[in-house]
């Protein structure tokens, strides 16, 4: 059933953790490519979060929603990776009649547990379902994912004092810090959004600041979850990451990707110790 | 349980406790309100269940939504203008979007919010909610259809739009107990003049209306369109079919609500001669005041029911 929890196999072969992200990376930057459309900065901040989270945190009781909608082709990646959608799919994003929208639909795709795309609205939606398992005494931590100019929102905020009030030690917010939003960087845009973390304790969570491309750190506060009070995990990443003309460059927010762009952006990302399968998949 | 003569929000406040006793999975929710949005009783016998998100519409929203993932039953009470207006994305996107079973119970439409003033009277949410696929909008006519219609809301599987009223209302004797089904117009009166269809608080307005129209000669037909999407259309086709004129009353704007969903029907029925006059607010914000005062200087009372019904003769 679409929007159904992931039921998480243990990945069977050795690939390690960087060698994923870059598989995801090769997928999200062909992904868009076909789709002449798609916010590929914005997917590629989030590679090493969701790795982290698809391939080692994310337990049978656990629940994941990407706030942050629009990065969902980073999304689709993993879910195809998973092989929880066909990668066979990933070409027909935004396509009329493809299961992958361009904003996640989890009526219409297996893995997406919540439709998102309006910012700011996933956290209370993650806050629900942590207090539905609060109620009835279940397991499982609840994640979700939102971007650092989507915490200009203020609904978000609503659902900061809620959860602090309901005690959600079962609920993580990571931030995608790529210091990027539409119309410039967030410090240009909106510099009263910093300091971030202040703002999180301020509103009774607790708040850590990682690197968000450091698997091994995602990890490690990830999987150790909430001590006393909900989590906030900044994670400072790059827009564009994983490709060297479109790091950091706002310009990649939305835009389509030339023969040119998509052919330099593969070679950059090369398919290491690759299957035969997946070097099929990422050429 | 006597149930004649009260409000839909009345006989709400009274149902609620009892629903949340026959199905555990029911959870009420509310943003900062009590007695006006009817959960004051069910908060006080289920204090478990009761949610208090604190004065956040949209947040509100957005956790009856994981609340329903989760598979509870939340029911989210607010007034009409924030359900409809300040939380519409919410409501939208997070709710109706993914066809999640989330009741929203919007009390003070229309002038029924009369001494708060314009800020608190909801003259849009009918235009806006009915605009949003996948959501069922209903306004009970008094507490004995309330209690009828509320397990049907409660069960529909998926998002309902219940607009309740603090306007007591007397169309339904309690026995025999109505057949109210959602989607079907209730018949109150059989008419060859003129049908008047009301929702919610006008009902029993349109009654009086009709019983007024009949001492002057006038075959007055009353039609309650509780539900007012999905549209009864078959009963408003067979309404301008048989009387040709329609009169609807609602406490709400003539743009966008009841009467514009009449409207479009009998605009589209092929070969039909058939007038729709909307009654309702003029398109203007309105004030503070008594009930029956506003009522009056918005046309929207008996009196001015009954005139227009005639006019349109």
């Amino acid at each position: 059933m679409s929007g159904s929890t992931v039921q998480l196999q243990p990945a069977l072969n050795a690939r390690s953790g960087k060698e994923i992200a870059n598989d995801v990376r090769r997928l999200v930057v062909k992904m868009i490519y076909d789709a002449a459309e798609g916010h590929l900065g914005p997917s590629l901040s989030i590679v090493e979060i969701l790795v982290s989270l698809y391939w080692r945190c994310l337990g049978r009781h656990d629940r994941f929603i990407l706030s942050k909608g629009h990065a969902c082709p980073a999304l689709y990646a993993v879910l195809a990776l998973r092989g929880i959608i066909d990668k066979e799919e990933l070409s027909g994003l935004r396509t009329l009649g493809s299961r992958l929208q361009g904003h996640p639909d989890m009526r219409k795709t297996p893995g997406v547990q919540m439709s998102t795309g309006s910012l700011g609205q996933g956290l209370s939606v993650g806050a629900g379902i942590a207090l539905a398992k609060r109620l009835r005494g279940e397991p499982g931590s609840v994640f979700v994912l939102c971007g650092d100019g989507e915490l200009q929102e203020g609904q978000n905020w609503e659902a900061m004092m809620f959860a602090a009030k309901c005690h959600l030690t079962n609920l993580l917010l990571i931030v995608d810090r790529n210091e990027c939003q539409v119309n410039g960087k967030t410090a240009h845009v909106m510099p009263s959004l910093e300091p971030l973390d202040e703002k999180g304790r301020a509103f009774g969570w607790q708040a850590v600041q990682i690197d968000g491309h450091d698997l091994d750190r995602l990890d490690s506060v990830l999987s150790h979850g909430c001590v006393d009070r909900p989590l906030m995990v900044i994670a400072n990443t790059c827009k564009g990451k994983g490709v060297s003309f479109t790091e950091g460059r706002g310009e990649w927010h939305k835009r389509k990707i030339t023969r040119d762009e998509y052919l330099a952006a593969m070679a950059e990302l090369s398919c290491l110790s690759a299957s035969a399968e997946e070097a099929r998949l990422c050429s | 349980m006597l149930l004649t003569g009260l409000s839909s929000l009345e006989a709400y406040r009274q149902l609620l406790p009892l629903q949340l006793e026959l199905d555990s999975n029911l959870v009420v929710l509310t943003a900062d309100l009590g007695a006006s949005v009817g959960v004051d009783g069910a908060a006080r016998q289920f204090p478990e269940r009761f949610i208090d998100v604190g004065i956040a519409e949209q947040n509100l929203f957005g956790v009856s939504a994981g609340l329903a993932l989760e598979g509870m039953r939340p029911i989210a009470h607010t007034f009409a203008v924030f359900a409809s207006l300040r939380a519409a994305d919410q409501l939208r996107t997070s709710i109706a979007w993914p066809n999640l079973p989330v009741t929203i119970v919007a009390t003070n439409g229309g002038l029924a919010a009369h001494s708060d003033g314009a800020s608190h009277q909801a003259i849009e949410d009918i235009a806006v909610v009915r605009a949003i696929p996948n959501l069922m909008v209903v306004a009970p006519a008094d507490g004995v259809a309330m209690n009828v219609l509320l397990p049907q809301v409660l069960r529909a599987g998926s998002p309902v739009y219940l607009r309740l009223s603090k306007i007591a209302g007397t169309v339904y004797p309690s026995a025999p107990v109505p057949v109210l089904r959602l989607g079907t117009a209730s018949y109150l009166r059989e008419g060859t003049d003129v049908t008047l269809i009301g929702t919610g608080d006008t009902v029993t307005s349109c009654l009086s209306a009709a019983k007024d129209l009949s001492r002057e000669g006038i075959d007055c037909g009353v039609l309650d369109m509780h539900t007012i999407k999905p549209l009864d259309s078959a009963a408003v086709r067979r309404a301008a079919q048989q009387t040709r004129r329609i009169v609807v009353v609602e406490n709400h704007s003539v743009i966008g609500g009841l009467g514009s969903s009449v409207a479009e029907v009998v605009a589209g029925l092929p070969g039909c001669k058939a007038t729709v006059c909307r009654l309702g607010i003029a398109d203007t914000f309105c004030e503070s005041g008594d009930y029956e005062e506003l009522l009056s200087k918005y046309r929207l009372d008996v009196k001015a029911i009954a005139a227009a019904a005639a006019d349109v003769l």
